[in-house]
This record gives C-alpha cells, structure tokens and sequence, in this order.
C-alpha cells in the first residue's frame, strides 16, 4: 500500500451529496466532477444524530458518542435536569472541553508530522498539543454567547429589549450611546460591562464612530472595516472584542453591530494552541473569531436584508480563504504534514436558504468552491492525500413538533400548570417531576426520569417506558404523515465508557419536520405540531439516513460509502502511523 | 432613641426635605410592605394629610388582593392616586409570557416615563433598600436621573469658566451626621430619585409594621405553608415556603432566614443569562 507525506483536509460543513449531483448534471461543478472521476466520491454517513459537533467530532476521533462523548447540541445535567450546551462547559471562570477522545491531530503531531487545523467544530477551549490549532464552532463572543447582534436606532421605542436593539437619540448630530460587552458576576448579579460609543453624522452617507478615544470613518450600505473595542472589567483587567457594523441609514439613524469578537490579537480566551498562534495569523489582519459569526438572527428578526446576510458571507469566506492560503504555503514547502481546514458559512446558508429560487444561494456557494477547490487541486503533489469532508447534507423543516407537550399529552410528563400558548415554562420550570416518566431535551433527545441517575427520578425500570415510547411515537402523524421514520435506543447505538451518559431515545424524524426550539430547551407549546414560518428552512436533525455528507479524495477509494468514524484511521494509515486503539471505524486505503 | 425611632426620624427629615427642595414631587406606591411603610411615614411627615400625588404604576398583572388593597387604603387614607398604565403595551401585546424582560421595560419603565412627563414631577419618592439587592448597594438618598433615566456619576459642564473644573458631579455624597443633603444636581438632570427608606433593613420593615400597626398585604401571611416575601406583578413572584400566619411570626422566622428577600422573583439572572445563551445558539 502507498503511503503519502502530507494529508490535506478541508471540511465544507453541511455540503450535501444531492445538491452536489444535481449540480453535476448541469455541468456546474467542473473540478468537483474531475475529482469523482479521477478520485473518488462518496455519500459519508453521518452520526445519529446528525448534528455538526456530534459528527466533525465523529470524523475526528474515530469513535461514536458512546467514547467521545457528544450525543447532541445541548446536554442535560441529570442532577436538576437543566439543559447545558455540549460546546463546551463552564467551570467557574474557565470553559472546558468536554470530549473524551483523541483527535486525529494528536496522534499525527506526537508522530513528529507538522500539524495545523483551523476551525474545526467543537475545539474550544484549544487545548495543547504538538502542533497548531485555530478554533472553530464552539468559540463564545466576548459576552460569552454564541452569537448576539446589536442594533441602535432612532425609530424604536423601548430604550432596550433584550435581543439588544438599543434607542438612541440624534442631538446636533451626534449620538452618544452605548456598547454593551462582558457580562460579569457580582455577587448574585450579572452585570453588563459598557463602552461609550459616540457617532458623529458627517452627511447622509457617511458617520465617524469614536470608541475608546479612536475614531473609524464608517459608510452607509456596506460593511465595515473591523473595530477595535477594550473594556475594562476590573482595576486592571481589561477584554479586547473587534465588531463589524452596517450603517443602515443615517436619517433615521439606523445601525446594525455584529456580535463582538474575541480580539484575535489579544484574546481572552483560549480560541487557539499555542496561544499566541491567533496572534501570529493576525498579523495579516483581523478576522472573524465567533463559531457561528453569520448574522442569521439579524435575517431572521427582520433587522437585515439576505443581501446584507450574503455580503457578510462573503466577507467571512474572503477572510478564511486568505487564512487558508497563508498556512497553505508553509504546508506546501514541508516535507511531511497533516493540515485540516473547515469551512462553515455553507451551513448557514443551507439553513437560510433551502428550497428557496431553486436553491439557487446554495448552489452558487457549491460553485466558488468548486473555483477554490481547482487552485487547490493544482498546487498539490502526488504525495498529497487530499479528504474534502461534510459532516452533514440538508433537508426541509415545515414543521415543529415540541415533543415535551407530546409527552405531556400522552401521559409521560406531568406539569405543575395547564398547557397554554406560548408558555414560558423553559428549562422545564413547571414540570412536576414526581408525576414525569420522560422528558425530552436537545434536538433529538428523550430521557427517561430514572431512579437514581435523575436528581428527582421515579423510574425503575426504563425498558417498559422505552418501548411505550417508540410505539408511539412510531405511530405519530401529521395530516397522514408519519413524523418519525425511527426511534432509536441510546444503549444499543452507542457504546463505550460514557455511553450511560447518552440519551436514552434518538428521535430519527422524517424530512420535513424537526424538534421545536421551545422543546429543544425544556419549554412547551400549546399544540405538539406547529408550522416553522421561519426564515430558518433548511435543517438537518433528522434520521441520519436521509442527511448523508460527502467524502470527495484525490485517490481511489474501492468503496461506494464511508462512515465518520473511518476518516482517523485512513490518516494514520496513509501516513504509516501505528497506533492501538479502538476505533469503530476502519482505513478507506485497505 | 432606640434604632426604629432613629431610623423613622431620619426618613422623615428627608420626606421634608423633599417636599421643601422640589416643586412637583410624588410617592410611587407599588402596594408593597416597604413602600407602604414609606406611605405611612410621609403622612406622619405631613400630620395625616400627604400634600403631593401617590403614583401606582399598574402594569395590568398585579395580585389581585394587591388593587384591592390599593383601593381600600387610597380611600381611607384620602390619597390623591394616580393610576399609571402604559395603554401600548396592551396593544402591542406586550405580555409576561412571550417575553419578561420587554413587558417589565413597557409596562413599569416606560410608564413611568410618560407619567413623569405628562406631570412634569421632580422628584420621585422611592422605597427602595441598600440591603435588598447587590446593585441598590451604591445608591444614595437622593439621586439624580438624566431624561433617559440614566445615573451618571459626573457629566460634561455645558460650558466652563477659566478654572472650573469642565465636570459637574452628579452623586455628592450627604454629610450624613449633619442631615446635609445635595438635591441639585444640574442641568442635566430630569428628575431627582429619592430613597428616604435606604438604610433600613427587611427586619427593621417588619419591626416597624408590628410598632406602628401598619395594615399589609395578606400575600404576605403563610396560606398552605407559603406566603409572598417580596410581591410585584401575579406572573414573576413566586411564594416561598413558610409558616409565617402574622408579623410576630414573619420576624422570628426572618432573624433564623438564610435565604434572599428577592429569591422568589421570577428575574432570576442565572437564569436568564442561561437562557440566553441556549438562544444564542440560533437554531431558531
């Protein structure tokens, strides 16, 4: 078998196999095309569920969420069943890692192979190892949050709502407002740390933002340049962010702020090993740091148009392509390397946009890639296996079924109040546990109330309730629809050391319908089905079976499917690395 | 003077102060213990008679023992209420249940703005207490508040003379022994916040009720071993555990408490702050 130097992998998150054949048939897709011809191309299984950090962390340890340990979005914490998100977890001050396995880039790196990886999911906080990391979904802004636009105007009314729309008030055309950063604790409190912002109208095309005693020249409809913002958060501690803003209008005065960064420069954060490898990409120029940096809740609250949306898109895969290109040229002139790159706007536009014009956004994205990938193709050696990856395809979400008020109705779950529209009964604070057999968290999650695993379980036995459950959640329709193809037991999918950690049911759905967000967070809706009039069409948390990912390689794979777990033990082995270890998946090379 | 007494005098000393310094001031009574103690001591301040309007800011989901007990006392005490409510929140369906943190800001924060505009008061008598929450903790007697209802601690002069510092201060602190308060505070400033309740404490509330046999809420009182300890808005207020059935009871039970006066209201910030960051994952 032929061994290779370097391995290139480049993740395209959510890039799916249909889209990509549909687009072959019109001939969209030349340099995509000539790798299925000259390589290979395959459907890549994804995990259950298929939800991004359970399957890049799939991809990069080798093993299934029974060892990794990342079963879903969102995690319970089973003592006062309060959802967690599965990112990362807080420990006082600090965040930490909660997957229990190696990454590929471990086991290469300690082999002595040069080894860099920028962005890949669930990678925060960067922890240390022999080479080189940026990290990707995961990273919080700095007020610790996955995303969180702003929006200053003069037409609103309230002074301040909660998603951070803020009125302000023109006075000889200057505006003086605030930023809000850092939250901070201060005793039982959680204190906004605030930065004066002060906007100065120039004319109706232009203002100039002063902001820590420095001042940015800003133009109306476009995107701004970055932004540098410090506040002081003690005596002497004190947290960079960098934002951009779109200047909407200046008569009203209307202005729209993304999330506040963490300051690749300065970071407060671990978002990159060695720390100061952040600082050295920097150099060249600020870039976006936020896991998700897309402004989606922007769309999808009315306050920017798609246009602006795909603009901000543009800006970020401009960024991460110089990145790319700049670690590019060092891997290109080392004998030996591994460099993994990922990136993960496609997602988000999926979301946006599926099923819209044809899915004419999505294609056009598959299209620059396809433009990226030739480059790419053209500077890499024979010695170069190159993996371009998907976690995840794409499929509808019409409709929203809150699978607590599921239970509720069919007698699994007990509330302490009647069920009524819109209830505010998140984080599940008008259950009564005493009288609650199941409950549901996450995306596709069920959990059963166990006797001593939950802090209020009642439970004895689990498989009865399971087997209630799947019957009739099997049976469940919607204007004659099944909703759920399958329902799977947590403890024959998974197995490993934190395999008792999992879910006790994986809900597989059927395209069209997806877990309500109310559900997902332990809240409940009136009726179990409703329609999602959302921007948000495209989704993926479904049965696995119907959101495969790619697999695209630069050599001949004699396989017609991969699974996630199978891309670790193909690196090793086209590297000649031995390790003993139990990976459940298997070399493509062999 | 025992402590009840100092603490009553000195309330009163402010209450006066207050209504000799401003033109236009007025109570705000929400119905609660602590600012129907401070209701009590303004008609001590002024012999029966409280000579400026009582504000009750109905955000529409009050207990209902709390209109009733608002009714009953405004006409046997022949207060001059005014009842302010922010019609637009209704209209706009600004409710509880879709979003607390809107509904709090439309129907306690911007109604009290339209009824300090519409009456043009300069001054708002406050029951608020240093011990009830970490961010009373800085506050002081009397306290300036821009239009847009911001404290600052210093603002930029509108123009200076050679010497002058170019800041004027907007907090001076009171030469507490001498009962020497500041109450102007500039031009900037759209009304003045006063808290003549500041330095007492949830027992000394409690300890005066018993003293001066002040009528209070009966959410207050134990009913199936709960009662309210803090009372606002039916929607936010949860009761905590307790046998409490009158005030005898509620101060021996508060002197062995080791929990928060405010742990029953809804606003929890952990909470809240968790929620919102299990929304910032935007899988909306």
């Amino acid at each position: 078998m032929k061994s290779y130097n370097k391995i290139l992998i480049i993740g395209i998150d959510g890039m799916d196999p249909k889209i990509v054949k549909n687009l072959f048939s019109e001939n969209k897709l030349p340099n995509f095309q000539k790798l299925s011809e000259t390589g290979s191309f395959l459907k890549l299984n994804t995990s259950n569920p298929p939800n991004s950090p359970v399957a890049w962390t799939s991809i990069a340890t080798g093993v299934n969420p029974g060892k990794h340990n990342i079963f879903d979005f969102i995690r319970r914490n089973p003592e006062n069943y309060l959802p967690e998100l599965s990112l990362s977890k807080n420990v006082g001050e600090k965040y930490e890692s909660i997957v229990k396995s190696e990454s590929f880039w471990k086991y290469t790196s300690k082999a002595g192979v040069p080894t860099t990886i920028i962005r890949w999911p669930v990678t925060f906080p960067a922890e240390k190892f022999d080479g080189k990391l940026l990290s990707g979904l995961g990273v919080p802004d700095i007020k610790g949050f996955l995303s969180g636009y702003s929006y200053y105007s003069e037409s609103v009314e309230t002074k301040r709502t909660q998603n951070n729309i803020l009125k302000v008030i023109k006075e000889n055309n200057l505006i003086k407002t605030e930023l809000y950063g850092p939250k901070i604790r201060k005793g039982t409190d959680i204190i906004d740390i605030k930065e004066r912002l002060e906007i100065k109208i120039i004319d109706n095309n232009s203002v100039k933002l002063k902001i820590n005693n420095k001042n940015y020249s800003v133009k109306k409809n476009e995107w701004s340049d970055w932004i540098e913002v410090e506040f002081k958060v003690g005596l002497l501690k004190k947290v960079s962010g960098i934002f951009k803003i779109y200047l909407k209008d200046t008569n009203p005065f209307e202005m729209y702020a993304t999330s506040i960064q963490i300051d690749p420069s300065n970071p407060i954060l671990p978002i990159s090993y060695p720390e100061s490898y952040s600082k050295e990409l920097a150099k060249d120029g600020l870039f976006y740091t936020l896991g998700i940096p897309e402004e989606t809740a922007g769309v999808e609250d009315g306050i920017i148009s798609e246009s602006v949306f795909l603009e901000q898109i543009n800006d970020i895969e401009e960024e991460k392509t110089k990145l790319f290109w700049k670690e590019f040229e060092t891997f290109k002139k080392e004998k030996n390397g591994v460099y993994a790159f990922v990136y993960d706007s496609s997602d988000r536009i999926q979301h946006m946009f599926y099923g819209k014009d044809d899915n004419k956004e999505i294609k056009n994205y598959y299209m620059k890639k396809d433009e990226f990938i030739e480059q790419v193709l053209e500077q890499i050696d024979k010695n170069t296996l190159l993996l371009i990856v998907s976690d995840h395809g794409i499929s509808s979400f019409k409709r929203a079924i809150s699978i607590n008020t599921w239970l509720v109705k069919n007698g699994f779950m007990t509330l302490t109040k009647e069920l009524v529209e819109n209830d505010d009964g998140v984080l599940f604070k008008n259950v009564d546990w005493s009288k609650t057999r199941a409950y549901s968290l996450g995306f596709n999650s069920i959990y059963i109330n166990l006797k001593d695993r939950e802090g209020k379980g009642i439970v004895e036995k689990k498989e009865q309730v399971v087997n209630e459950i799947i019957k009739k959640l099997e049976n469940l329709t919607d204007n004659g629809k099944q909703i759920v193809k399958k329902v799977y037991k947590g403890d024959r999918i998974y197995s490993g050391d934190y395999a008792k950690d999992a879910p006790d049911l994986i809900i597989g759905f059927n395209p069209g319908f997806r877990m309500s967000w109310q559900s997902s967070i332990g809240g409940f809706t009136k009726e179990v089905i409703t329609n999602n009039n959302k921007q948000w069409q495209g989704d993926h948390l479904i049965d696995p079976s119907f959101v495969p990912g790619v697999l695209f390689s630069n050599i001949k794979l004699n396989k017609t499917s991969a699974n996630q777990p199978d891309i670790l033990p193909t690196i090793l082995d086209a590297l000649n690395i031995k390790v003993t270890n139990d990976f459940d998946g298997m070399s493509l090379l062999k | 003077m025992n402590h009840l007494d100092e603490l009553e005098s000195k309330s009163i000393y402010i209450i006066r102060e207050t209504f000799k310094q401003f033109k236009n001031p007025a109570l705000l009574w929400s119905i609660g213990k602590d600012s129907t103690v401070l209701l009590w001591l303004c008609k001590k301040a002024f012999y029966g008679k409280i000579p400026f309007p009582v504000v009750h800011i109905d955000t529409g989901y009050k207990f209902k023992e709390i209109y009733k007990f608002r009714d009953e006392y405004a006409k046997k005490w022949n207060l001059n209420l005014l009842i302010s409510k922010n019609d637009k929140a209704d209209k706009k369906e600004i409710t509880p249940d879709k979003n607390k943190f809107e509904c709090c800001n439309a129907r306690k924060t911007e109604s009290l703005k339209q009824t300090v505009k519409e009456n043009d008061f300069d001054a708002l008598i406050v029951g608020i207490r240093r011990d009830e929450h970490g961010i009373r903790n800085k506050e002081r007697f009397f306290s300036p508040r821009d239009k847009e209802f911001n404290w600052y601690v210093s603002k930029k002069r509108k123009s200076t003379e050679k010497g002058d510092s170019p800041f004027v201060s907007m907090q001076d602190a009171e030469f507490d022994g001498w009962s020497i308060f500041a109450t102007d505070f500039g031009y900037e400033t759209n009304h003045v916040r006063v808290h003549p309740l500041l330095q007492w404490t949830e027992l000394d509330i409690w300890k005066y009720i018993k003293k001066e046999n002040i009528p209070t809420n009966k959410l207050y009182f134990s009913k199936n071993k709960k009662r309210y300890r803090s009372i606002g808005c039916e929607t936010c207020c949860k009761p905590v555990k307790s046998n409490s059935k009158n005030v005898d009871e509620i101060i021996s039970e508060l002197k062995k408490s080791k929990t928060l006066e405010r742990d029953g209201r809804d606003q929890d910030k952990e909470d809240e702050y968790n929620m919102q960051k299990l929304r910032s994952l935007g899988y909306m």
